[in-house]
């Protein structure tokens, strides 16, 4: 009797979504069995502790990770196969925990290592639009990214990174941008020497503002910088787990663009990135859509 | 998977997009019998292209000492055996290609350099196995060499189906439809570093400073310029040139590329079999087997030698030859006038003029009773 009744709450979780979706119906996205729930917390959103109390609010989700499959590079190994996602917000935020096993933590990258990573997708179709594919998205059928980089955390926390920490005791004669007289040609020779600095590409920004980086696409290989940062993340890795949680502003004015309003109802995928199995791009493992709601602060 | 056709192993062949040929393709030849090793070129490119950070381990162009010399350690041995052997039936290559050969899942047989593997740009420099104990013995007179070795200057080939190109999941790296000059766009890549483990010639490099994948640009803004990149103008041993290259059944008498790399067949590409389409020619070097020729350069290898030694009485190619490296310009069209060869750029503008023969005065060895003692 016990089971019957689980069964049904959640079957109603994964039919509540679709009173959101205008085009989800039978042939709807296929989506993971527990839907994500957004509790409001009455108290200060709990962006840095992971242990903060206020989590045991928010309601586990187990998602399921299967193998990224469909577009070459495919990931032929199978990487972790579950990361438990929880949420809050305060009205005004959302913040996301995201924790999952990896033996190691990777914060370096170069020909031969990778990051680890993780990252939370979001339709980017409006209330009533289509459900895009949620692989990367569709062509039409938009896909709202944050993705957070550990390589990207060991760089916003003041330490060194590329060159710097890979090769300490390397030596080298001259690098020419150094040799600018003034600190401002010196800003200058920089970007002369550094292309991707100075086309703006964000992987390779000098400075960074945030561990995560907001992005858009639509179908693989369409990735794009959302060319706003709202989102932040943090993570924590400990005892062979990695523990993120992401924050991102809430939706609460009328405009069209926005992903997470409260009161309406949306879906969560998720992927994430091995470094020590050299993973990256398109090898890692994912989701399927989790129907995600809103729901009011615990009484 | 497309079919495209691929003239090296004349055979329509499987590859990631159709076939789109550039409207012009940057090609080169270089003349091994007369490289001597003086890394003028790559230093050329070290200091044009790669002296910032995260560069530090780039060389762009390299020149390593064939068999023992590789950059990265192995590069082609590593290719080569991932693929397997292949064979040749009348010039037609009956084995698989990097791109037909892919693993499940990938779109080209690649593997991935450790960061260490640069670190030894040209292991065993100069070296030829046991060569001090042999050379007494009068073996290095032979041709081919019993003891040998030769240089092979290397740069990206800008092949007409890139590997890098095929394995880029988010299409960042390009081939321009003006030149076929392969780029890796620098504000699209994500360090993915699936084109560094595509390149069987691993001629794509990761910024490990930037995070992103860098590469050979061909000196795009000189080649705008009708001149030859910095590598080919600094060359020492005048063992290059650089011009554009037509499909074999366009060639032109007049086209210095079309004449040595299809007429004649002089200039052989490196490693056709594994399927790139490579565009950087060999004149291949007369001293070593021809076993090793033959998987290096594929099967014309006993023609373009034949050829080779034969040049000194043939006075077109020996004007030809003569031309290398005798101006910055690109030289799109040759002619023989008398003892002279002049070349020409795209408007038929004459750029450069040099005798087939140098002038040579041989000096009497004594001037009186006292022998001279230099030799200039
Ligand atoms: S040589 Fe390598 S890097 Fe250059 S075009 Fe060919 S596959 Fe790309
Ligand atoms: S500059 Fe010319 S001769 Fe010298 S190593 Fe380079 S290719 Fe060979």
């Amino acid at each position: 009797m016990k089971i019957r009744i689980l069964w049904i709450v959640a079957g109603l979780l994964i039919a509540l979504p679709s009173c959101g979706k205008g085009s989800v119906g039978g042939d709807g996205p296929a989506l993971a069995a527990k839907g994500l729930t957004i509790t409001k917390v009455t108290a200060a959103l709990p962006v840095e502790d992971p242990a903060d109390p206020a989590w045991d609010d928010a309601r586990e989700v187990v998602v399921t990770l299967l193998v990224q499959d469909v577009a070459e590079p495919r990931l032929t190994e199978k990487g972790v196969e579950t990361l438990r996602l929880r949420a809050l917000h305060d009205g005004v935020r959302a913040a996301f925990r995201l924790d999952w096993a990896d033996a190691t933590a990777e914060d370096l990258v170069e020909i031969d290592q990778s990051t680890d990573a993780v990252a939370l997708e979001f339709p980017a179709t409006g209330p009533d639009g289509p459900v895009p594919d949620s692989m990367m998205g569709e062509e039409g059928k938009p896909v709202s990214i944050i993705l957070w980089r550990n390589a990207w955390q060991r760089r916003l926390m003041g330490e060194a990174y590329g060159v710097e920490a890979l090769y300490p005791n390397r030596s080298v004669d001259h690098y020419p941008p150094d040799a600018g007289p003034t600190p401002e040609s010196r800003a200058v020779l920089k970007k002369l020497y550094n292309p991707p600095v100075a086309v703006g590409n964000p992987m390779a920004a000098v400075e960074r503002i945030s561990a995560t980086q907001d992005l858009t696409a639509e179908g693989f290989g369409t990735l794009t910088d959302a060319g706003k940062q709202t989102s932040s993340g943090e993570g924590i890795h400990q005892d062979g787990r990695w523990t993120v949680i992401i924050t991102r502003p809430l939706d609460t004015t009328p405009a069209a663009a926005g992903i997470l309003r409260p009161g309406e109802t949306t879906y969560v995928s998720v992927a994430v990135w091995n470094g020590s199995k050299n993973q990256s791009g398109s090898l890692k493992m994912r989701s399927i859509w989790v129907p995600v709601r809103f729901a009011e602060a615990r009484p | 998977m497309a079919r495209v056709n691929n003239w090296q192993i004349d055979r329509d062949m499987s590859y990631w997009y159709a076939e789109k040929r550039p409207k012009k393709q940057f090609a080169a030849i270089f003349d091994i019998n007369k490289c001597i090793a003086c890394q003028t070129c790559t230093i050329a490119c070290k200091t044009t292209w790669t002296s910032g950070r995260g560069q530090e381990y780039m060389l762009w162009n390299n020149v390593e000492s064939k068999p023992f010399g590789f950059y990265p350690i192995a590069w082609d041995v590593h290719a080569l055996e991932l693929l397997g052997a292949g064979d040749w039936k009348d010039g037609v290559y009956q084995g698989r290609t990097l791109f037909e050969a892919a693993r499940e899942g990938e779109r080209v047989l690649g593997w991935r350099p450790a960061a260490d593997d640069y670190a030894n740009p040209n292991l065993g420099e100069d070296d030829a196995l046991d060569a001090e104990a042999l050379i007494d013995k009068g073996l290095e007179l032979l041709v081919p060499q019993a003891v040998w070795f030769f240089y092979l200057a290397r740069i990206c080939n800008h092949c007409t189906y890139p590997a890098c190109l095929a394995a880029c999941p988010r299409g960042a790296i390009y081939k321009r439809p003006e030149d076929g000059i392969v780029l890796a766009d620098q504000k699209k890549c994500r360090g993915y570093r699936e084109c560094v483990k595509a390149c069987p010639y691993k001629k794509v490099f990761f910024n490990a400073d930037a995070g992103v994948s860098q590469k050979c640009i061909g000196c795009y803004p000189l080649i705008e310029q009708n001149e030859q990149p910095r590598c080919f103008q600094n060359c020492i041993g005048k063992i290059r040139n650089q011009g554009f290259l037509s499909r074999p059944e366009d060639a032109r008498e007049d086209n210095p590329l079309d004449y040595l790399v299809h007429i004649r067949k002089l200039a052989l590409p490196l490693l056709p079999q594994l399927g790139l389409e490579p565009n950087v020619y060999y004149v291949p070097p007369i001293h070593a087997p021809k076993t090793f020729l033959h998987q290096m350069f594929g099967p014309g290898v006993e023609h373009a030698l034949a050829t080779y030694k034969a040049a000194a009485e043939d006075p077109v190619l020996v004007a030809l030859l003569s031309l290398f490296g005798c101006t910055p310009k690109t030289i799109h069209r040759f002619k023989v006038i008398g003892d002279q060869v002049a070349g020409y750029d795209e408007k038929g503008g004459e750029i450069v003029r040099v005798p087939v023969k140098e002038p040579v005065w041989v000096r009497a060895p004594m001037k009186g009773d006292v022998p001279r003692l230099n030799v200039t």
